[in-house]
């Protein structure tokens, strides 16, 4: 059964970039444009895995972060988050917050693909 | 181009409207730092998508672009008027780089030199805040590389670390042979059958790394699952995990709390295995092996469990490497063995090794029987010294050094050393730029050898546009023209220069030879290759400054009726709307079209149901349907136009931008207020309204608002206030720009009009001041003297006027000298559907607009007078001349009488006159969703388009302003 | 369904995620005298490979695969 992950960003050419790598490598793709639709669509859904962008309006990663983790649906389910290179502070802080690890933007398909593998069991 | 260059064109657009718009408030805010944060997030969003694409201009300016932009949010003071103009500039050249983009079709031409003035007019802000931070410590951010303990063992190391543990173990033991280390204890929680899997996949390869995960109890709320995590580790040969679980009761067990530790041998590098395990990075260690670490032995201690005849036998096949013998005293050994005795773990490995067949069999079969004699205190064996080499450990590393200076030397005698680039950089440009002269040597017959000299010149304007040499960029511009052209002389004459110092050999070693040409492309391939690790190294070492926050704000989109009047970013960003290419809403708005015409046939059915068939209650239920399916119709026609209709704010959001850059240039102050931003309207007026009204703010900046001193000195406030208002009325938008200037001087218009001809002198006495004012609405007017910068580039009002007229539009002209201008401009809300009267002549139907419709009367042929060879007649005391339609159109038959001797006369507005149209008959009135004329139907300008209607037949509808 | 449970035996299959640890613990509570079915396992979370260390149950099967086998087989052995 493919693994169905479930990327937010605000940025819609990011959104096509990371949904056109998925797709391509077999994943089902839903998408969010910040954190509040993220958790509003996530209400009634249950990916294998959540990619989100850290700085986005209305909710930004790190608040989408602490929200899912206080939810026991999403108490183990791997997050990464989407980072530039220059954000290390922010990676280290969405760890404590609960994340798993970042992708660093822009993704080449075949890192993200790597490392999705590497924190998707199964995958 | 691709879907994902349209979307990022697209993207950028509106990232750059918001950027345009923050940049603005900036200078108004009062709460810099929100507004910074804001500017910040944007910037940085468009600098990440740039990133998904090969556009290496666009990214290097907005990158610079991003770092002024986080630096400014830290230290506000930097913010000044000439940086909100550089980043304007910027950017515009984003901007046209989105043109460039589109008009390429996806293969933009950048300026680069613009790029590079840009980029290092950004990097001077950054310069100059430095500085001011230098005086204050700098903290510099901790250095990259994870905490990470690495001990690559000593022999002597080990072995004191295996005195303590066999001084704590046993004392009864003898010493194990001086080069034999015992392995990390580490090691005994693996399995020995994976740890002889392990050994057999690398007798010989000595560089293992050993690595012990040790995750935080907390890890599964992260998301981690330590066991996959590791068993993905690249290289693995080998695992294991042990866990405090094992003692727990499983009542007492939290199974959510990791109470576990990894371990894993890997045979790939050290940083591959750092990399892998990138996340957490504090929770493992690394410790090299060598293989013969490998070499654990496990069980019980059992000193006597070999007799000592057959170790001996053992120890003297293994001396003289006789493997069969040995296996077979192994395997006899071991059938009578407990096999959970360390000898029988020992036999056991002595069969894997023997297994084997590489080089590794000899040392690791002495290794593996002198622990065994170990186990069984047993002094070592004096094995005899076989084609020992020497030290690997210390080889490898004197290989490293030597390697290493013999890099540094070369980069020394390079003509680059010059460069103000670090050593790193130097290298692998040098080492880049040697390839590229190889590439250059090879067969310039083959028939790829273009592509290859254009992928030549690629990578050098990117090598020497990365370091920032501008010189050699613009140097190698010039020369690659030619070079694409064949001449490759001088483009090898140039890089060897670049390259002089270092010794010229590469040319000499690698004399281009033909055979070779293969052997040659290889060997590019697999430096190239290298080169591309060493510069993503780099690259993702290299320390970056803290960006942040980003978020498009998306122009309030069409549908947007919920983010009207309040600015707040914050309620733009939410994707509550869709982007829809127009071509699709052009076509739903096509077949909505057809689907209304193909409604109205339902009526026509009924009729002949009821008439030729007789089926009156059929006739009926088509009538009831009609009504039905007519409603849906109807709403739906109502919605798409709905989708059509965009909000003022579409234009206006220009203007800020318009009015800052202009008055800024004319030394002017100036308050813009818009209104009415939501006030909707169809996309094509609003479109159609962008130049008009760029123009007339122009003016009105450039001619109406006076500069402030004067406007001082006429009691004015300093700064003039320039106001644009929409606002619906009825079915039409009105926009008013009104600004507190100068105004028009009536009298001055009135000579001017008159000088240039524009009126005759009696028409110059009789003019009101409003009449004379409006005068400059007409074509060849304008007041400006000389030709500016600005307004007055030869177009006047009167462009402004024809392009409002074209949509349908009117606009009127109010002025007060002293106290400014007002422009009133009125337009339909909706192109796309217009009514129409529908009038009959000559046997055939035909549209008229029914905004030009004034009134449809019956005018008695007796009421009708020729004045002057022109019929006229007088309609409510006002003279009224008439027209024949037929006679317009060139149709031979006179117009039709009814009756009572009477003509049918449409009176229409065409222009600021009034005439009477005689036609044949009225039929009332009917919407229609009118189409251009298209082939060579698109030429004959009697009429403005054609419609279906009702009945399936088409209607032209006339364009009276060109027939009259 | 990754976990075939039947009264004597847990049969774990493909890969166990941890959002079935819950379950398994509950079973392993119940089943005091269960065994363990490996077979068919490819990759146990390491939340469920620790119930199961902890349960210290008697393996009746090891995943085919050799090398995952050699991970977990010295924690879920030493107990027996």
């Amino acid at each position: 059964m493919s693994k169905t992950i479930f990327v937010v960003d605000d940025s819609a050419t990011m959104l096509m970039s990371v949904r056109a790598s998925l797709e391509m490598n077999g994943f089902k793709v839903e998408t969010a444009s910040d954190g509040v639709q993220a958790l509003d669509k996530l209400n009634s859904m249950s990916p294998d895995l959540i990619i989100t962008d850290i700085n986005m309006p209305r909710m930004g990663g790190m608040e989408l972060i602490q929200a899912l983790r206080a939810m026991s649906k999403f108490r183990f389910t791997p997050i990464l988050t989407l980072t530039t290179e220059s954000e290390s502070g922010k990676r280290d802080q969405a760890k404590q917050l609960g994340a798993t690890g970042w992708l660093v933007k822009p993704v080449p398909a075949g890192d993200l693909v790597r490392i999705i593998k590497q924190v998707l069991p199964g995958a | 181009m691709t879907p994902l260059l349209e979307q990022f064109v697209s993207e950028t657009r509106d990232l750059l409207q918001g950027i345009s718009e923050q940049l603005l408030a900036v200078e108004k805010s009062d709460d810099k730092k929100t507004t910074l944060n804001e500017l910040f997030r944007l910037v940085h969003t468009l600098k990440g998508n740039t990133g998904l694409f090969e556009f290496p201009d666009l990214t290097r300016v907005l990158h610079a672009g991003e770092d002024v932009m986080s630096e400014a949010r830290e230290n506000t003071g930097l913010w000044d008027q000439n940086l909100t103009d550089l980043l304007f500039d910027t950017m515009d050249f984003v901007g046209q780089f989105c043109d460039s983009i589109e008009e390429s079709d996806g293969n933009p031409v950048a300026d680069t030199k613009k790029a590079m003035a840009l980029e290092s007019s950004l990097r001077k802000y950054l310069e100059s805040s430095d500085e001011k931070e230098k005086k204050a410590p700098a903290e510099k951010p901790a250095a990259k590389t994870p905490a990470k303990k690495t001990t690559r063992r000593s022999k002597t190391t080990a072995s004191t670390a295996k005195k303590k543990t066999t001084s704590r173990k046993k004392s009864s033991r003898p010493e194990l042979a001086a080069d034999i280390a015992l392995p990390p204890d580490a090691l005994k929680v693996f399995d020995q059958k994976s740890l002889m899997t392990a050994w057999s996949q690398n007798p010989t390869d000595d560089s293992l790394w050993l690595v012990i995960y040790r995750p935080i109890t907390e890890c599964f709320f992260q998301g981690d699952d330590p066991l996959h995590t590791a068993r993905t580790t690249p290289g693995v040969v080998a695992g294991s995990v042990t866990s405090e679980c094992q003692g727990t009761e499983i009542s007492d067990l939290d199974p959510y709390q990791c109470v576990s530790e990894l371990y894993l041998i890997s045979n790939a590098t050290e940083e591959e295995v750092l990399e892998h395990f990138r996340y957490v990075p504090n929770q493992i260690e690394t410790l090299a092996l060598n293989t013969d670490d490998l070499l654990v032995i496990q069980g019980t201690e059992q000193s006597d469990a070999v007799d000592a005849d057959i170790l001996e036998s053992l120890c003297d096949a293994v001396n003289q490497s006789d493997w069969s013998g040995a296996r077979n005293i192994a395997n006899a050994a071991l059938e009578l063995m407990n096999p959970a005795l360390e000898a029988a773990s020992a036999l056991t490995w002595l069969n894997t090794i023997f297994a084997g067949s590489d080089g590794g069999v000899r040392d690791a079969a002495i290794n593996i029987v002198q622990k065994l004699r170990y186990c069984l205190h047993q002094p070592a064996w004096e094995f005899d010294q076989v084609e020992t080499g020497p030290d690997q450990d210390s080889a490898t590393d004197t290989d490293t050094d030597e390697s290493h200076s013999e890099h540094t030397e070369s980069t020394d005698s390079s003509g680059l050393e010059a460069l103000d680039i670090s050593e790193d950089d130097r290298e692998a440009l040098e080492h880049i730029l040697r390839v590229q002269r190889r590439i250059l040597d090879l067969n310039p017959d083959d028939a790829w050898s273009g592509g290859r000299v254009s992928a030549v010149t690629e990578v050098l304007h990117n090598c020497f546009y990365n370091l920032g040499m501008s010189d050699a960029v613009n140097e190698l511009a010039a020369l690659t023209n030619a070079a694409l052209e064949g001449d490759l002389e001088e483009l090898i004459h140039w890089l060897d220069e670049k390259l002089s110092g270092a010794d010229q050999a590469p040319e000499a070693d690698h004399e281009p030879d033909e055979d070779e040409d293969e052997d040659d492309q290889d060997e590019v391939v697999e430096e190239v290759e290298e080169i591309t690790a060493d510069v993503d190294e780099e690259r993702s070492e290299q320390p970056q400054a803290e960006p942040l926050p980003v978020e498009p704000a998306q122009p309030s989109a069409p549908s947007s009726k919920e983010d009207t009047d309040s600015k707040p970013v914050a309620s733009i960003g939410t994707s509550r709307s869709v982007k829809v290419d127009q071509e699709k809403i052009d076509r739903l708005m096509n077949l909505i079209g057809e689907m209304i015409v193909a409604k109205n046939a339902l009526p026509f059915l009924a009729k002949r149901a009821e008439e030729q068939h007789g089926l009156r209650d059929m006739a009926r239920e088509i009538k009831e349907q009609y009504a039905v399916v007519n409603r849906i119709a109807e709403e739906m026609q109502d919605s798409i136009m709905q989708i059509r209709m965009m909000p003022f704010s579409f234009i206006s959001m220009r203007f800020p931008r318009l009015v800052r850059d202009i008055s800024r240039r004319l030394n002017k102050e100036v308050q813009l207020i818009i209104e009415g931003e939501d006030t909707e309207a169809d996309k094509n007026i609003i479109e159609s309204l962008a130049e008009p009204l760029i123009h007339i703010v122009r003016n009105s900046l450039d001619h109406g608002i006076e500069m402030p001193d004067v406007r001082t000195a006429a009691g004015k406030s300093a700064a003039g206030t320039l106001t644009i208002k929409a606002s619906q009325e009825a079915d039409r938008v009105l926009i008013e720009i009104h600004d507190d200037g100068k105004g028009i001087d009536p009298d001055l218009i009135r000579e001017k009009a008159f000088e240039k001809g524009l009126i005759d002198d009696a028409t110059r006495q009789r003019l009101t001041d409003r009449e004379a004012v409006n005068l400059v609405l007409l074509p060849g007017f304008s007041t400006a003297e000389a030709v500016s910068d600005l307004s007055g580039r030869g177009v006047g009002m009167d462009a402004v006027r024809s392009a409002v007229e074209k949509v349908n539009g009117t606009m009127a002209l109010d002025s007060e000298p002293g106290k400014g201008t007002h422009i009133r401009i009125s337009l339909p809300m909706s192109i796309a559907v217009t009514r129409v009267m529908i009038v009959e002549s000559d046997g055939q139907l035909m549209g008229v607009p029914m905004d030009q419709v004034l009134e449809t009367v019956r005018v008695p042929r007796s009421e009708i007078y020729t004045v002057k060879h022109v019929q006229t007649t007088v309609l409510r005391d006002r003279i009224v001349p008439l027209k024949a339609l037929n006679q317009l159109l060139a149709l031979p038959s006179p117009q039709v009488i009814n009756e009572e001797d009477e003509h049918a006369v449409l009176v229409a507005r065409v222009g600021s006159d009034v005439i009477g149209l005689i036609v044949d008959d009225f039929r009332g009135s009917v919407d229609i969703i009118q189409k251009p004329m298209s082939g060579v139907l698109s030429g004959i300008q009697a009429y403005s388009g054609a419609a279906l209607i009702g009945d399936g037949s088409v209607l032209m509808v006339l364009n009276l302003k060109e027939i009259l | 369904m990754p976990i075939v449970y039947s009264e004597k035996e847990a049969s774990l299959q493909e890969v166990v995620t941890i959002q079935e640890v819950d379950d398994l613990l509950e079973w392993l509570l119940a089943n005091t005298d269960a065994s363990i079915d490996l077979a068919e396992c490819r990759h146990l979370h390491l939340a469920a490979l620790q119930t199961l260390a902890s349960a210290r149950r008697p393996v009746t099967a090891w995943p085919q695969d050799e090398a995952f086998k050699g991970w977990i087989k010295p924690l879920l052995t030493t107990g027996e």
